[in-house]
């Protein structure tokens, strides 16, 4: 079945385009939540760098105004503060949410120097103890470098930075900032709504794939369909026309067969027994065939075989045995039993038609040819042969 | 929906550190609380939040007047002045309450998002009160 073998073929394909198209969504799709992971990482990242930055440069203010020694001149002047305190809280936003100097005293507990804060019942007392909930502010005074820290568990805190302040070369106190877990929502929030854009793109196209898998199959359900007679089930001339014509047909024999004197099987017996010889014929000639053999209703009581070989001969004998088979077994209709002979015309030439047509006409020449000599015969270029 | 959705996850993750810092705030007067030297834990304190906690510690007694209590716990809002009160040692949620108001022998209190805990020390030992060893680390030289 050279030709429908094209189609399946033809349907691998759009099934197969349609399958990659799908795997590539697929990761065209976890492609683009890597890049988003990593861009919201970057994005994080680049938030807390630039808050630092702010931060150091408080911290900057700090040292510039507490020379030469900062934890003396805060304990003696009460106005220092107050100033430094009102200076801090000019660095404060809604994202930074606490700003603050500690320092470590003697026995080794951390203390308030300074607290940005605006709000005076909110506001650190000097030398109140602070207490840590992460242990970044000794590592700031054990390495002298910015630490971090990110709050898991706390609802209003996210990132906790601590920032050295330098004194004679070694850490004198601590700037502490704590960003605001709003920051985090934030970004959260505007990357959920680019994931969740990102997701209804790829499930409308999801769905258009589905869309497209159930075109193909019901384009090529239907095409099939559409090739093939109601009533036997053989092809039929839209199949002749649109997938045969197309194919080498010069590689088939055409046998062309007609029912003898089928009008009186119906005028005798009815069109309903007329249509159940049609589709009894149909059925003892498929199972003469093969696979790769067509058998097409032309019209009426008219059909044809494109038998798949170049072989002559054997054209003819599968012909006669057509012919022999529906002569010897008569058909059992309810409860009639009717004879039936079929007369045949072979095109055993076809490669020398100019087309499907010409090479038609030429088997229907012969079946005329088997008419003429009295029917229930086998007729081939010209010649009755059986 | 959308925006309905982020301000419900919003919502919940605000509820959800409430109950958090709640369940936090009941642990912590638990733990002060027992870890004083008291002879019983009757407890007077004005404020609803910290009565609705505190009723959920067993072996804590609530008492509507502040002559029975042998511990009063104040805040900023709900101090106490009762002048016949004056002698029961304070816990409040303040720092500069603690710091004012000499019968303070301690405070807890959210500082910058974090819990704090401090203990004068020569106030507790006024009130010829103990902590627990684990508490030691809490004590302050807070006259």
């Amino acid at each position: 079945m050279k030709v429908t073998r094209q189609f399946d073929l033809v349907l691998k394909i759009g099934i197969t385009i349609l399958t990659l198209l799908t795997v590539a969504m697929i990761y065209l799709y976890m492609q683009v939540d890597k890049v988003l992971a990593s861009t919201r990482q970057e994005m994080i990242e680049m938030i807390i760098n630039r808050y630092e930055m702010e931060l150091k440069n408080a911290s900057a203010m700090v040292v510039e105004n507490t020379r030469p020694s900062l934890i003396e001149r805060l304990s003696d002047s009460k106005g220092l503060r107050r100033d430094l305190q009102r200076s801090l809280s000019y660095f404060k936003t809604p994202e930074v949410e606490h700003l603050f100097v500690i320092y470590r005293d003697e026995r080794g507990r951390l203390r308030y120097l300074l607290d940005g804060e605006r709000e005076i019942e909110h506001q650190a007392m000097f030398m109140q103890r602070f207490e840590p909930v992460s242990d970044i502010w000794e590592r700031t005074y054990e390495t002298g470098k910015t630490q971090l820290y990110k709050h898991m568990k706390n609802g209003s805190l996210w990132v906790s930075i601590a920032i050295p302040i330098f004194e004679n070369g070694r850490v004198a106190a601590v700037l502490g900032g704590d960003l605001s877990a709003s920051i985090r929502t934030d970004v959260e929030r505007k990357f959920t709504q680019i994931k969740s854009m990102m997701f209804t793109v790829a499930v409308i196209i999801a769905l258009m794939l589905v869309f497209g898998y159930f075109q193909i199959y019901y384009y090529f359900k239907g095409r099939s369909k559409s090739f093939v007679d109601p009533l036997t089930g053989a092809y039929n001339r839209k199949f002749l026309y649109e997938v045969i014509a197309n194919a080498n047909y010069a590689e088939y024999q055409i046998i062309m067969y007609d029912v003898d004197h089928f009008k009186r099987v119906n005028d005798t017996f009815g069109h309903e027994v007329g249509d159940e010889v049609l589709k009894m014929l149909t059925q003892r000639i498929r199972k003469m065939l093969r696979k790769e053999d067509h058998l097409v209703r032309f019209g009426g009581e008219e059909f044809i075989v494109f038998l798949h070989t170049v072989n002559k001969k054997e054209a003819t004998e599968v012909a006669e045995r057509l012919k022999k088979s529906i002569e010897t077994s008569p058909f059992v209709i309810g409860k009639n039993i009717l004879s039936i002979t079929i007369s045949v015309g072979i095109n055993n030439d076809a490669k020398e038609a100019h087309n499907i047509d010409d090479a038609i006409e030429v088997a229907d020449e012969q079946l005329y040819c088997a008419k003429n000599a009295g029917r229930n015969r086998v007729c081939v270029n010209g010649v009755v042969v059986s | 929906m959308k925006k309905l959705m982020i301000w419900l996850w919003l919502l919940l993750s605000v509820l959800y550190s409430s109950n958090l810092e709640s369940e936090i705030d009941r642990k912590i007067w638990k733990r002060i609380i027992f870890d004083l030297s008291l002879k019983e834990y009757r407890i007077y304190t004005i404020d609803r939040q910290l009565q609705d906690i505190l009723c959920k510690i067993p072996g804590i007694t609530l008492v509507k007047d502040c002559t029975q209590a042998t511990l009063i716990i104040e805040t900023r809002k709900t101090v106490v002045t009762d002048e016949r009160c004056l002698e029961i040692p304070r816990l409040s949620n303040d720092y500069r309450l603690l710091v004012k108001n000499a019968n303070e022998i301690g405070a807890f209190f959210w500082m910058k998002g974090r819990p704090t805990i401090i203990l004068s020390k020569p106030r507790l030992e006024r009130f010829g009160l103990k902590v627990d060893i684990e508490l030691e680390d809490y004590l302050e030289d807070i006259e």
